[in-house]
């Protein structure tokens, strides 16, 4: 694992428990073989710090979605959640993680601006693309496979 | 005054104004007291593991073993008995980090995080929190002064929780 | 003596996890009010009477920073507490928020005892009783 994911996994570690109470484990190979989901949801968020540009993304199901927003609002299982809640409880974590990351990777002198995130529904063809693909950090997050991706590149003018 | 003591694993309630709930050694175990000042209620909870998940069945036998299990039956009894969400304190110690167990180093903050979702489902704040570290500590709720002991590095640490 | 709030974020989940805070808090609520950007944060400012504001900075159409310099601007941040709950952790970017009258500021994600310690806080400096 290279430094910068070793960073982000301990980020990620950090801000589940903090902001949603949920626990990260290592990722059994039949997490991977779920059942497939209803639907995926993708949010990204691309920061900028100095030379370095950066995109920080995620994708999980939609029910992993509604879980990590019931636990943000501290509300049980059954509860409804209001149209958008879900998705903007990705959003959000992701939103959260890149300031925790951008701390991580560059301290609290150096100015990283970043943009809001973006959400995209996706397709379970796109979920197994994601997860598959080499720089993507695959975790069990109670119980459910989330996938994570940070893009650095750097200016080199 | 009448020591009541809390082992690891249980809880315990009481209403009577002489008692003072104690519970011992809380290392990587989180110890959470809630009292309801109005009412002179208090109860006391001694958790080693956050999830039930775990091993259900021992969660049925012994609840008070996990904080999920545990921290909820404790509200719900207080609950029951008029306690207020409105007006309890809810005091907090524990979780330290036990460094000699790989398998334990992180199970202190877990501890904490469950307890702080429990919490925050319940729609309740923590008024005395004393987590993490790597220090023992002892804690006493004492029904007759009002009063919240923390007990770590052989120091004592007083907390008023008349709700004045 | 209740206090009108107004949220400003252009994420739902921490519109509502906010929202929450704010109830548990013990605080005297009055009238909750909800802005997904800056503008729309002015836009409630200028209709309804309001206490206390809480805003993020990273927002689409205008920011939190642009909508604070609006309200120095408009002599609105002389009297109405601005909380800014954040990702932002460069120090010097909090400095300058203080510097320009924000009164407190709230990195995200927060805990609630901290939010609700803050708030308290602010209103004990305005000598508003809580």
């Amino acid at each position: 694992m290279t430094d910068k994911a070793l960073i982000l996994s301990r980020v990620l570690e950090k801000t589940f428990e903090d902001f949603a109470f949920m626990f990260i484990d290592a990722v059994p190979t039949h997490a991977l073989n779920a059942p497939e989901a209803e639907a995926y949801i993708q949010a990204a968020i691309t920061y900028v710090a100095g030379q370095e540009k950066g995109r920080l993304s995620v994708m999980a199901s939609a029910e992993f979605c509604r879980c990590l927003s019931r636990n943000i609002l501290g509300l049980e299982t059954e509860d409804p959640l209001d149209p958008g809640i879900a998705e903007s409880g990705l959003s959000e974590l992701i939103n959260v993680a890149c300031g925790s990351l951008a701390e991580a990777l560059y301290g609290t002198d150096a100015v990283v601006d970043l943009e809001p995130p973006v959400q995209t529904v996706c397709s379970e063809r796109e979920w197994k693309q994601f997860i598959s693909d080499q720089p993507t950090l695959v975790l069990l997050v109670d119980d459910y496979p989330v996938g994570f991706r940070l893009d650095v590149t750097t200016n080199m003018e | 005054m009448a020591l009541v003591v809390v082992d690891i694993a249980q809880m315990k309630i009481t209403d009577s104004s002489d008692d003072v709930l104690v519970t011992y050694s809380l290392g990587s175990c989180v110890g959470v007291a809630v009292y309801d000042p109005f009412l002179g209620i208090g109860g006391m909870i001694h958790c080693m593991l956050p999830l039930s998940k775990v091993d259900q069945e021992k969660a049925k036998q012994r609840p008070g073993m996990f904080v999920d299990t545990g921290l909820s039956l404790l509200l719900t009894r207080l609950f029951n008995m008029g306690v207020r969400k409105s007006r309890v304190m809810v005091l907090v110690a524990g979780g330290a980090h036990v460094l000699n167990n790989n398998s334990l180093f992180k199970i202190g903050e877990r501890n904490v995080t469950v307890l702080r979702k429990i919490l925050w489902k319940n729609g309740m704040l923590m008024h005395v929190k004393d987590v993490g570290g790597n220090e023992s500590r002892t804690i006493r709720l004492h029904l007759d002064s009002q009063q919240f002991v923390i007990k770590k590095l052989g120091q004592e640490f007083v907390y008023d929780v008349s709700g004045n | 003596m209740s206090h009108n709030v107004l949220i400003v974020d252009d994420s739902m989940i921490i519109r509502s996890m906010v929202a929450k805070t704010l109830k548990i808090s013990g605080l005297d609520l009055g009238k909750m009010y909800y802005a997904a950007n800056g503008q729309e944060g002015l836009d409630t400012l200028q209709a309804h009477h309001v206490d206390i504001v809480f805003a993020d900075i990273n927002m689409p159409m205008m920011d939190g920073i642009q909508m604070v310099r609006s309200m120095a601007e408009s002599g609105l941040l002389q009297r109405i507490p601005v909380v800014i709950i954040s990702t932002e952790r460069n120090q010097q970017r909090i400095d300058q928020l203080k510097a320009m009258g924000v009164t407190a500021y709230l990195t995200k994600p927060f805990m609630p005892e901290d939010f609700k310690d803050t708030v308290e806080h602010l209103l004990a400096k305005e000598d508003k009783p809580l």
